[in-house]
């Protein structure tokens, strides 16, 4: 028993992740300047590169057009990997270039963004929401939780599985954003230090790993993979059904669920002899949540409702047209109100994906994607080694910078390979947008990693190794997919 | 009789601090200035053995053998004007130094009256953090302040707060509204936060000078002057939060007091070289004239040893100007040898010119190395 007489109590505790707002760069004065000077320099070097290809005799195979095409797309990436101005601001930029360089007439840029991906984000974003608004996420959490998590491994396997699951059909920062609190809770709740427990370490790697593992199973679990379509479609004019896009990921994320729980049980033993204070915790969280609500019960019937509708009718109605039409059942239930969705909806990335697709798609009508993919990977003999090296790309770049930047940057110069070397399309689509989405290392690329990060609990060196066998792990499952798996979907690599 | 040499402001400003000064018809403390540099808070003892006299308009100290001529600040003019809640602006700021003080309130008095309270003394607090002044109140006494022109910094006092960010949260409405309405720097006296990223947050939001202050020279002290604050707090908080603090803040803005008589001379001297050896800038205090028995000697061998272990680890000496309430390694530029350029250096970091460039630096500086996560987040997008 301690003999400290207990701290005075001022009014609620400040939560880590409230404070993480701000980070002071404490590196020498001389890198900082640096740094900060890289910036305006990035934006200069792409505005000389865009002027550079636009100017420059075209080489043989590639018309000016084609050529236009390519200095928006070579302005874009720079801007989108670099985080030189803000992804959605590049993305704007790329619809005023587009018709200035003589790419596309601005009606058609524009039109772009009436995509049917931007409209199914829009309404995933509504969808989720709905969930998180009504407390549904939070309670099936909680009960998942109290009734399965009962010792430290069962806890930690509640986790990755539940928030696995939970992104299949809400998308990854959702779960993680209403999963995180009550992780927070219960890491404070049985003293965890931060810095030092490793169980506290699994504990948000499980959220973390688990959201970006299920994220990659549907169309749902992030916006990325309907860009990815988005882009397949207006540059190939085919398509993924919302069933095949799933199952064509079912094998690697089953691979991926069972890995990432080994990896973490190996890697982080539970260095905590009890969980019984959480049991406690999650209890007075479920009794403060109360009964199940007629809301609660009539979100989770159209969730249901919606991804049934997904995998019997998406290709007749279309993907999108089934979230809206959720979307409006919400609206008219009174489920969801306005003012929740302009909270919510992140409208950056729909405009983000405006862009994206629109230089996808000019890239693909001028040739230049077939050039452009003939210059850098074209020349190699093995079509599997060139898939696993594209696979390995978006893998290693996922982790290191937003997912969609990385589907935008990388998969015009797939669908320029796939033309190249006559490899399905889909093919090519799937094996770039799925590994982009998977971050095991690194806080940035997407939310749910970058949450658990704030919560001071890990520490980029601990998760080297177990990440860097995740990564390993989801490489080799991806290609064996692709060369065992899709041609049995009808993909052929 | 404490041996005073009349021409040494440093010595005299040792001297009062540890014996106080008699002075009739005055309150708890009186405000002296040596020369134009060096001012002293003096806490009123009238059994003290050195006197504040006015003779034919001419303010003096006695018993140091000669009398010295000094000045007694004057009482604000603003101080009793009251606002429209019919409160004192003097309530709210006050005047030390070159700074407008203002004590915003929490749970501890040590630092802004002197008086072991509750959280030091380990009793359980059961009282409220009370009100704050509002942010508009503090402003507009601020400004009175400086429209009278003595004080162009302002320090403020934030008592004991529990939570992870000790009350870094609270103070942040003050920090934007000051910042707003003045070209000013602030610091802010208040104790060490368990979340190190609050001190991030402090420096971000617009502190300039960060004060942690343990008092104690040493864990055993603490435990054995203040058994609240070992609990409640802790020695190995206020460290760490110094420690980190000195990679956030710029060099010689991170202060922390230390008591004179709280631990033996050479216990003070050691606390003082391992801060400065971190980067912090030891303040050397006394919680009331004529406690602990430390002797003038002794007390000058200290602030001696702290500006010597300041100045060799490179530690800058442009932020601790003015600073009346305790002696700083500043104040030592009296007792040392080198002491012309120093104090050269000092009249030009008080210069109007020199004061605004420090406040552009510092300006400049915070801009670059303060990063906002919430933009990060929202580049991450999906």
């Amino acid at each position: 028993m301690s003999s400290h007489p207990p701290a005075p109590d001022y009014g609620e505790p400040i939560l880590p992740h409230e404070l993480e707002e701000v980070v002071v760069d404490t590196r020498p004065i001389a890198v900082v300047l640096l740094s900060r000077s890289i910036r305006p320099l990035i934006l200069v070097a792409g505005a000389i590169v865009f002027a550079f290809l636009l100017r420059a005799a075209p080489p043989a195979g590639l018309d000016s057009n084609a050529e236009a095409a390519l200095a928006v797309f070579a302005l874009a990436v720079i801007y989108w990997i670099t985080g030189a101005l803000p992804l959605m601001v590049t993305s704007l930029l790329v619809i005023v270039l587009l018709p200035l360089a003589g790419v596309m007439p601005a009606r058609s840029a524009y039109a772009l963004f009436g995509n049917e991906a931007i409209f199914f984000v829009l309404a995933a974003f509504m969808l989720a929401a709905a969930v998180n608004h009504r407390g549904l996420g939070r309670r099936i959490a909680l009960n998942v939780f109290r009734r399965y998590g009962t010792t430290p491994r069962s806890l930690i396997a509640s986790i990755y599985f539940l928030t696995g699951f939970m992104s299949f059909v809400v998308p990854e920062h959702a779960v993680a954003a209403m999963v995180f609190p009550i992780v927070l809770d219960l890491a404070r709740t049985i003293e965890l230090k931060p810095g030092q427990s490793r169980y506290a370490t699994a504990m948000f790697l499980a959220m973390a790993w688990g959201t970006n593992v299920g994220g990659i199973a549907t169309l749902l679990g992030g916006a990325r993979a309907p860009l990815a379509l988005a882009i397949l479609t207006e540059s190939t004019h085919q398509s993924i059904s919302f069933t095949m896009w799933s199952a064509a990921t079912f094998p690697l994320v089953a691979w991926l669920m069972i890995a990432g729980y080994m990896v973490l049980s190996y890697f982080f033993p539970a260095d905590v002899a009890s969980i019984d204070r959480s049991i406690g915790e999650l209890s007075e969280h479920a009794i403060r949540l109360g009964r199940v609500r007629f809301e609660e019960k009539a979100v989770a019937a159209v969730l249901i409702a919606t991804v049934l509708a997904w995998l019997i009718g998406s290709h007749a109605v279309g993907y999108a047209s089934i979230a809206i039409l959720a979307v409006v059942a919400l609206f008219a239930l009174n489920l969801l109100s306005w003012r929740e969705v302009e909270q919510y909806v992140n409208w950056g990335i729909i405009l983000m994906y405006g862009g994206a697709i629109a230089v996808g798609s000019a890239l693909q009508e001028t040739g230049a994607a077939a050039y452009l993919a003939s210059a850098t990977l074209g020349r190699m003999n093995s079509t599997v080694v060139m898939i696993a090296i594209l696979a390995l790309a978006a893998e290693l770049l996922g982790e290191a910078l937003s997912h969609s930047a990385v589907v935008a940057a990388l998969l015009p110069v797939g669908l320029g390979l796939a033309r190249h070397f006559d490899i399905d399309a889909r093919s090519i689509t799937l094996a770039v947008a799925i590994p982009a989405g998977l971050t095991f290392i690194l806080p940035v690329g997407t939310p749910a990693n970058a949450l658990a990060y704030s919560s001071g609990y890990l520490r980029t060196r601990d998760l080297l190794i177990p990440g860097s066998l995740m990564i390993l792990s989801a490489w080799i499952g991806l290609n064996m997919m692709i060369h065992f798996y899709w041609p049995l979907l009808g993909y052929r690599a | 009789m404490p041996e005073v040499s009349a021409d040494n402001p440093a010595r005299l400003k040792l001297a009062l601090a540890l014996e106080g000064i008699a002075a009739k018809g005055s309150p708890d403390s009186i405000e002296l200035i040596f020369g134009d540099d060096l001012f002293a808070a003096v806490r009123v003892k009238q059994s003290s053995p050195l006197k504040f006299i006015e003779r034919d308009g001419t303010e003096l100290i006695s018993g140091v053998g000669v009398e010295v001529g000094v000045r007694r600040a004057p009482v604000p003019e603003f101080a009793s004007r009251r606002n429209a809640r019919g409160i004192a602006l003097g309530e709210i700021a006050r005047v030390s130094g070159t700074y407008a003080t203002v004590v915003l309130g929490g749970g501890c008095s040590l630092a802004s009256a002197r008086r072991t309270c509750a959280l030091c003394l380990g009793r359980e607090l059961t009282q409220s953090a009370g009100e704050l002044w509002p942010v508009a109140e503090v402003v507009d006494a601020v400004r009175a302040a400086f429209e009278e022109g003595d004080a162009d910094s302002v320090h403020l006092v934030l008592g004991f707060f529990a939570g992870e960010d000790a009350g870094v949260r609270v103070l942040i409405p003050y920090l934007e509204a000051i910042h707003r309405h003045f070209d000013t720097s602030i610091c802010v006296t208040m104790h060490p936060p368990a979340d190190l990223r609050a001190i991030d947050l402090a420096y971000a939001s617009g502190i300039d000078a960060v004060c942690y202050s343990p008092e104690a020279a040493d864990e055993e002290s603490m435990r054995r002057y203040f058994p609240g604050r070992a609990s409640f707090i802790g020695y190995e908080r206020y460290m760490a939060a110094l420690k980190h603090a000195t990679a956030v803040f710029p060099s010689g803005a991170i202060w922390s007091e230390l008591l004179l008589d709280r631990g033996s001379p050479d216990a003070v001297k050691n606390a003082a070289s391992r801060m400065a050896a971190l980067g912090i800038m030891p303040l050397l205090g006394l919680s009331a004239p004529g406690a602990g028995g430390i002797g003038l000697s002794n007390a000058i061998d200290v602030v001696v040893h702290s500006f010597e272990a300041v100045t060799r680890a490179g530690i800058s000496l442009n932020w601790v100007r003015d600073i009346a309430s305790t002696v700083t390694p500043l104040d030592a530029r009296h007792l040392v040898a080198g002491a012309p350029q120093l104090t050269m250096l000092h009249q030009l970091g008080r210069s109007r010119l020199g004061a605004m460039t420090a406040r552009s630096l510092a300006r400049m500086r915070r801009r670059l190395r303060v990063r906002r996560v919430r933009a990060s987040f929202d580049s991450s997008q999906l």
